[in-house]
């Protein structure tokens, strides 16, 4: 299959596409606030995994390549379409969350709370909290300090505890309500 | 926080997001002249062996021309050599015998030469000039050389000629212009004998030729009739001197 989409085969990389879209868009979504953005992404990073396929070398997954494809295409669209800023105010207070807030949180709920974070405490959280990125990976590929992609990190922490406790304090609100 | 974390990593990588149905057709628009492009790869290869083999072909009738331009310049020496060759000969044999043969030879290798020049015609100009002047020259000095032979022959025959007229004035036999002529007639015949048959014995083609044809030139026979009366009134006069 992959040999024939690297051949230029159009129906081979349509097979591809269909087995790996809904995890690329699920990707580009955990960037990208808006799906359709999102989705136009997915579509560019598509377009150069079919035109670069000749550089896949087989070392690894052949959806981890595409999925860093993904990735790739998502910041670079940050980059050009929003301001990212990575300031560097600290969070003074540390807040822990309590396991009754982990169990509520559906996949909804999730994607509200990384919507939630600003867009440079977003990328490097998703990278490191959901892609699995090392500092210097993600201060490599968003061109910052590892000290910066650090502190972004734990500002991007301090955030979540501060959104979920309002939501959990909203979910049980309601649930109260109910 | 590490709980969080890994349930917000669970969540995320557990999730998929179907894409509109159009999304494909969005990256085949984009791909378009992606499937094209191995193609296009093949024939720049092409264009690269084209443009070799066009390389090759040039080089080679660039060398071809070479060589030829190379054999031009070996014939034209072999020209000169027979030319160098022909000439000592010629000077050194005055009989007629052997310039009518060198003219049978001349004669016989005038068609090659042409054929060569034909060949060589598009392509050294200036070397068929040179066969051509050379030619020309030896042609110019076998000419000079049956002229000189010829009129050999011519005074010997006219000697002849005169001893019979003055033997027969010496005799008191009219001499008239009919006399004279069969006198004429039976020269011509002898000088074409004399020419046809050589003294080592070989046939000269172009004497045979002349034969063949049985012509002989007017002005040759108008200027023997007036050599042969010239030196028949000299004789009569001298002999007119000697009886008074």
């Amino acid at each position: 299959m992959l040999k024939k989409a690297i051949a230029g085969n159009r129906q081979a990389q349509q097979t591809i596409y269909e087995k790996f879209a809904p995890k690329m868009l699920s990707v580009c979504r955990r960037y990208i606030k808006d799906v359709q953005f999102a989705e136009d992404v997915m579509v560019n990073g598509f377009v150069k995994v079919f035109k670069n396929l000749q550089a896949f070398e087989h070392r690894g997954s052949f959806e981890g390549w595409i999925r860093k494809i993904m990735v790739r295409e998502s910041i670079s669209y940050l980059r050009k379409k929003q301001f990212v800023v990575f300031d560097d105010e600290v969070f003074e207070k540390n807040q822990v969350l309590s396991s009754e807030h982990n169990s509520i949180l559906d996949i909804e709920h999730v994607q509200d709370l990384i919507d939630s974070l600003p867009e440079g405490y977003k990328m490097v959280f998703v990278l490191y909290a959901v892609e699995g990125y090392k500092h210097h990976e993600i201060a490599k590929m968003l061109k910052i300090s590892e000290g910066t992609s650090k502190s972004q990190l734990f500002k991007a922490r301090k955030m979540l505890q501060e959104n979920l406790k309002l939501k959990g304090i909203s979910s049980r609100t309601k649930s109260r309500g109910n | 926080m590490d709980k969080l974390e890994k349930h917000i990593r669970e969540k995320l990588q557990k999730r998929e997001i179907e894409p509109s149905m159009d999304t494909w057709n969005k990256i085949e628009a984009q791909l378009g002249g992606v499937e094209s492009k191995p193609k296009n790869g093949k024939v720049y290869w092409y264009a690269i062996a084209a443009s070799f083999i066009g390389v090759l072909l040039v080089s080679i009738v660039f060398f071809n021309n070479g060589l030829e331009n190379e054999s031009v310049i070996q014939v034209v020496d072999v020209v000169k050599e027979d030319s160098s060759n022909i000439k000592p000969e010629k000077k050194l044999q005055n009989k007629t015998s052997s310039v009518e043969e060198t003219v049978a030879q001349e004669t016989l290798s005038i068609p090659l030469k042409e054929s060569k020049k034909e060949a060589l015609k598009f392509e050294a100009p200036i070397k068929n000039d040179f066969v051509l002047n050379d030619y020309k020259e030896k042609e110019v000095l076998v000419e000079e050389k049956i002229r000189s032979g010829e009129q050999e022959l011519f005074d010997n025959k006219l000697n002849q000629l005169l001893k019979t007229v003055v033997s027969m004035e010496q005799r008191n036999i009219a001499v008239t212009d009919a006399e004279i002529d069969s006198l004429l007639m039976t020269a011509q015949r002898e000088l074409l004998t004399d020419k046809v048959f050589q003294e080592n014995g070989k046939v000269d083609a172009m004497a045979l030729l002349n034969e063949a044809e049985d012509e002989l030139d007017r002005t040759f026979r108008g200027q023997l009739f007036e050599k042969l009366k010239d030196g028949f009134f000299k004789v009569r006069t001298a002999v007119a001197d000697r009886n008074n």
